[in-house]
């Protein structure tokens, strides 16, 4: 940073990081924010800091349920996605609609009787396909793995990240979907790269169910059941 | 090393949500949000509270993902940053005036010996994190027992000024001097990096 700020201003930037401030000292520090780049670049050095103290609190998963809700939030604030080229159609048939209307209301006028034209417009409506989505992280180690389905396009992607535990050498590790009658497999996992693949059908992929991996002989389990131990699991998420 | 490709994904995933991508969205819930969650319980309290402010920091996320830079620190520093900004306002929208009841001890473990580990805290936070955190606990020690606990007290449960008097059953006046001090020491010995 440039120039540090003096004490004041350092501890107004400070206890705005805090939250400490009282309505009207808040508003001078807003103010300051938006006038004042060094006051800014205070404020931020202060959130960077406390963030530490924050993020040094174990991880709690939330509960499925919050990220369902949130996906229907999340569709309900996005704008209706309406292309340019849309929008100049739907104006073009706007002032023809008011032209015809015009041109009827002549024409009765004119004794004639020719129907009004009826327009219509075609309208696309893309079909959603349901995608999930789970991060496969394993403890004590950074080696994880995003895994993507989109079952409406048969497609399984995985990219995985990190570096693998040793205790994975000299074997495979596979990734199975817990369902009601059991694991299913999706296959090895690559230990690095992206991997695509085409997803089983009739998978009862669900937002809320459950992924996980298994250390494996070199070329996958033999039984078509886990019979290593499990490394890590996951949640599946809905994202779109 | 892990921390760096750690924040360049965050990184990745931002940008890509910032384009409307829903599939990095989803990928950066799934990578922060338990990170988030805690953040969220300590100063919310109840679960459902803390619920309630997840999604609606992760909306705030979704709508902004596109602002972040790295001047405002890590993607997972500044993730926290929204969090804890947003838990705030939903809490003093909840308890406009004073609030003296429902005490609880500062219990962050940063007492007198030196060479206590901070509680809740694995070597893999540490390794995530490369914000200096050691050296934050270092200042952190350093600091008057009264004035750390303010800090402390303001951070992890969103006390103002008068909550802090209310329970360390003290005048306002040395709470706020208490802050004022600590936070100047606290500068100090972090430095300008």
């Amino acid at each position: 940073m440039a120039q540090r700020p003096d004490d004041d201003r350092s501890v107004l930037a400070a206890e705005y990081a805090l939250g400490t401030l009282e309505a009207d000292a808040r508003r001078e520090a807003d103010a300051l924010l938006a006038n004042d780049a060094d006051f800014r670049h205070e404020l931020w050095w202060w959130e960077r800091r406390f963030a530490a103290l924050g993020l040094r609190l174990t991880p709690v998963a939330p509960r499925p349920v919050v990220w369902l809700g949130l996906q229907r939030r999340v569709a309900a604030s996005r704008p209706v996605p309406l292309r340019r080229t849309r929008t100049s159609r739907v104006a073009v048939w706007a002032w023809a609609a008011s032209a015809a209307s015009v041109l009827l209301a002549v024409a009765l006028v004119m004794q004639m009787s020719q129907p009004p034209q009826v327009v219509t417009e075609r309208v696309e409506v893309p079909v959603a396909a349901t995608s999930y989505v789970a991060v496969l992280q394993m403890p004590q180690s950074d080696m994880h793995w995003t895994v993507s389905a989109t079952p409406a396009r048969e497609a399984l992607a995985i990219r995985a990240g990190g570096e693998p535990p040793a205790a994975v050498a000299g074997h495979d590790v596979e990734l199975w979907l817990i369902t009601d009658a059991g694991p299913v497999s999706l296959g090895l996992l690559p230990t690095s790269g992206e991997l695509r693949r085409t997803l089983p059908a009739n998978l009862p992929l669900a937002s809320g169910r459950t992924l996980a991996v298994s250390l494996e002989p070199r070329g996958g389990s033999p039984t078509g059941q886990p019979t290593g131990p499990v490394l890590t699991t996951a949640t599946i998420l809905q994202s779109g | 090393m892990h921390s760096d490709d750690n924040a360049d994904t965050l990184s990745m995933l931002l940008a890509a949500a910032g384009r409307g991508d829903e599939n990095a969205f989803a990928e950066l819930y799934a990578l922060t949000s338990p990170k988030l969650f805690a953040i969220l319980l300590r100063i919310m309290k109840t679960r459902e509270r803390a619920e309630d402010a997840l999604q609606d920091c992760y909306l705030r996320i979704w709508q902004n993902a596109e602002r972040y830079t790295p001047e405002r620190g890590s993607p997972m520093a500044w993730l926290a940053t929204i969090a804890r900004y947003r838990a705030l306002d939903l809490l003093r929208a909840r308890r406009p005036g004073h609030e003296t009841g429902d005490v609880e001890p500062v219990d962050e473990d940063f007492g007198d010996n030196p060479h206590a580990p901070a509680h809740d805290q694995t070597p893999d936070d540490y390794a995530a994190e490369a914000e200096g955190l050691a050296r934050l606990d270092d200042c952190l020690r350093e600091l008057p027992a009264e004035q750390r606990d303010a800090v402390l007290l303001a951070y992890y449960q969103g006390c103002t000024h008068s909550e802090i008097a209310a329970r360390t059953t003290t005048a306002m006046g040395t709470v706020k001097s208490w802050l004022r001090r600590g936070l100047l020491r606290l500068r100090d010995c972090l430095g300008n990096d």
